[in-house]
């Protein structure tokens, strides 16, 4: 077991992320762009998300401590850039991203909440209430799509615009579970929950809602971040389960992705402030 | 119980493969802990005990200065030698029979620390450690290595005295020297075993030993080499006990070593003539970086038996983050402690034994022991 710094794991989070980036620019700008749908200029739009959150934490940084610090909140915000759907306007996107995130640092001091979900959720909302909540790209927008399993597995399910990729989130999970600081208990309780709950459903209403590559990335991303989930490896569980179970539920009443980084959300508020309750109840 | 972790050894680091002596200090120095008034230039003999003190060379008082032991500032006196070597203290060397005449031997020795380990016990077994608990230091290793057959000898008497039927000594399984001169001779011994456990931090503790070993605490006796060699003196040589074993290594010295010294011996006078420090810019950890203290003046430390290790490293600034609740420092923990908790509540944790594994796995860098342990020396503090 080898000791790593902050600075380390951030930046093997995001050469980690990376890997998702391209593969968003293939889904989400080549074959788009293959079709004549996009000029090349949004060709590479998660690209564009990415550097614009990156900027921003470097503007933040400088502002407020005269020097860039690295620390999560790149990751949250990298994080955020790639959990947003396709249709999600540049300029909304920037104006919200910073507005929240300059607030979610004010908020942090006071209570605990999941920083990601909080500001992908916003942005989400303010989005969806100018433009459209659809997480549907031009091609999935404009061609009907059968998708086979291994269509699903490599990614072009419909989810966010750079996270849609199962495989590289199981290789990225082998990864990070063998690296000491990673709480590896989160993300498998929280899909083995799901995969449960969908198969209990799948019996009962025969709809087949079992694999969700949004809920596979955000496991093993957003709600195993360390500072917004317990560390007790009992309240871990409790944590994983309760979160799968929400996500369940607002998925199957409400039909939306984003629901889980609600689901998300909720839980990490829950659990990071009112530990005590969770543990005694 | 929680799992334990191997610290990474600096490969860069050369060990020098004999025991270094330094047996004749220009001064030593007594910590005084009652208050009591010594006028210069008395003539202090050799192995004079005050309280839990000892004068380890003869000569004069020739002046007083303060000295930081453990976590107290005592004043002490300095005694320069004058190499005579006067001994005013003298036991008369016997076969030791039994138990009590053990008991008796140890009183009279001043080792205390073994005594409380023996005494009221009932004895099933006997178990010698080789491992140092802080990483940096080799004592127990090189007293191993170059004194086996005294040590053997020792542990048999030990068998034969409380009545054990054999004994076994745990070896770190990556200290190769110390484990091929030991299989080379113990097949003359039938009561000693051999056993190698693996290379982690705080293995040494005795709870941990007994943890692998499958003993119970209560009926198992666990003597450090260190012990043994003390052992040997008074049961073989009827010598006093006036001299210590430390290591002194770290990255910005040419060379690590194990020293031979007089107690009460001015960690700086040690430093001063054995140590060549290659950089300029170093840092000093009295014990290893991880269980002990950094140190910001090396003048008011002295030979005491708690100090098994000087380290010199290189000096490092550590970035500092915010805590990201990883909570390695709760999984590292050998006592279970949510040091997070006990860190962000500012309180201090009666099971916390300072080892300093919270410290070195954060990787926030956060100063987590001194909040959680309270292990701040009075120089820190001050």
């Amino acid at each position: 077991m080898k000791k790593k710094t902050t600075k380390r794991l951030v930046i093997e989070n995001i050469i980690l992320l990376v890997f998702f980036v391209f593969y968003g620019l293939y889904k989400n700008g080549y074959l788009i762009y293959q079709r004549g749908l996009i000029n090349k200029i949004w060709l590479f739009k998660n690209i564009y998300l990415v550097l614009i959150a990156i900027l921003i934490k470097i503007g933040y940084d400088l502002i407020k401590n005269k020097k860039i610090i690295i620390n999560y909140d790149f990751v949250y915000l990298v994080l955020v850039s790639m959990i947003v759907p396709y249709n999600t306007n540049l300029i909304v996107y920037t104006i919200v991203l910073t507005i929240t995130y300059i607030i979610s640092n004010i908020l942090e001091k006071y209570f605990k909440f999941n920083k990601v979900c909080s500001m992908f959720l916003i942005i989400y909302l303010v989005n969806g209430l100018i433009i459209n909540f659809s997480y549907d790209n031009l091609l999935e927008a404009n061609f009907a799509y059968s998708f086979s399993l291994f269509d699903i597995l490599a990614g072009r399910s419909i989810g966010g615009i750079s996270s849609t990729c199962i495989i590289l989130s199981f290789i990225s999970y082998i990864y990070l579970v063998n690296t000491l600081y990673y709480k590896k208990e989160i993300p498998l309780v929280i899909n083995i929950t799901y995969l449960l709950l969908s198969f209990i459903y799948y019996l009962v209403t025969n709809e087949n809602i079992i694999l969700n590559s949004e809920l596979i990335f955000s496991s093993i991303f957003i709600s195993s971040l360390p500072e917004f989930s317990p560390y007790l490896e009992k309240l871990q569980i409790i944590y994983g389960i309760f979160t799968a179970l929400l996500s369940f539920i607002l998925l199957v009443l409400f039909h939306n992705l984003a629901t889980i980084y609600l689901s998300i959300l909720v839980s990490s508020i829950i659990f990071m402030n009112f530990p005590k309750i969770i543990s005694k109840s | 119980m929680q799992t334990l972790i191997k610290i990474p050894e600096n490969k860069n680091i050369t060990l020098d493969t004999m025991i270094n002596l330094y047996l004749d200090p220009l001064k030593i120095y007594i910590p005084i802990i009652k208050k009591e008034k010594f006028k210069l230039n008395t003539y202090i003999y050799k192995n004079t005990y005050f309280d839990s003190f000892i004068a380890s060379v003869s000569g004069k008082i020739t002046g007083s200065k303060k000295v930081i032991v453990g976590k107290k500032t005592l004043p002490a006196l300095e005694i320069t030698n004058d190499f005579k070597e006067n001994n005013n203290y003298k036991i008369s060397k016997k076969k030791i029979k039994n138990k009590e005449e053990l008991f008796n031997l140890l009183n009279v020795y001043h080792l205390t620390n073994i005594l409380n380990k023996i005494k009221g016990k009932e004895l099933i077994n006997f178990v010698v450690s080789a491992i140092d608990i802080d990483t940096y230091a080799y004592n127990e290793l090189m007293l191993l290595t170059n004194y086996a057959k005294k040590i053997c000898d020792t542990i048999n008497e030990l068998n034969r005295i409380l009545n054990i039927n054999e004994a076994t000594i745990v070896i770190q399984n990556t200290a190769f020297n110390a484990i091929k001169n030991l299989t080379s001779i113990i097949g003359t011994y039938s009561n000693i075993n051999i056993k190698l456990l693996a290379d982690y931090y705080l293995m040494g503790y005795d709870s941990f030993i007994c943890k692998e070993l499958n003993f119970n605490d209560n009926n198992t006796l666990i003597l450090s080499i260190n012990d043994i060699y003390n052992l040997y003196n008074i049961l073989f040589k009827g010598n006093i006990i006036n001299e210590v074993f430390i290591t002194i290594n770290g990255n910005a010295i040419e060379k690590a070593m194990v020293i031979k010294t007089r107690l009460g011996t001015s960690i700086e006078e040690i430093i001063n003539k054995l140590i060549n420090i290659i950089d300029k810019d170093y840092e000093i950890f009295i014990n290893d970086p991880i269980k002990g203290v950094k140190v910001k003046d090396i003048n008011n430390y002295i030979i005491t038996n708690d100090i098994k290790c000087i380290v010199i490293n290189k000096k490092v600034s550590l970035e500092i983050y915010d805590c990201i609740n990883c909570g390695m420092c709760y999984k590292v923990c050998p006592f279970n402690i949510k040091v997070i908790d006990n860190y962000n509540k500012k309180k201090f944790n009666k099971k916390c034994n300072g080892c300093g594994l919270c410290n070195y796995i954060c990787p926030s860098n956060i100063d987590l022991k001194s909040r959680v342990y309270g292990g701040k020396n009075e120089e820190e503090n001050n």
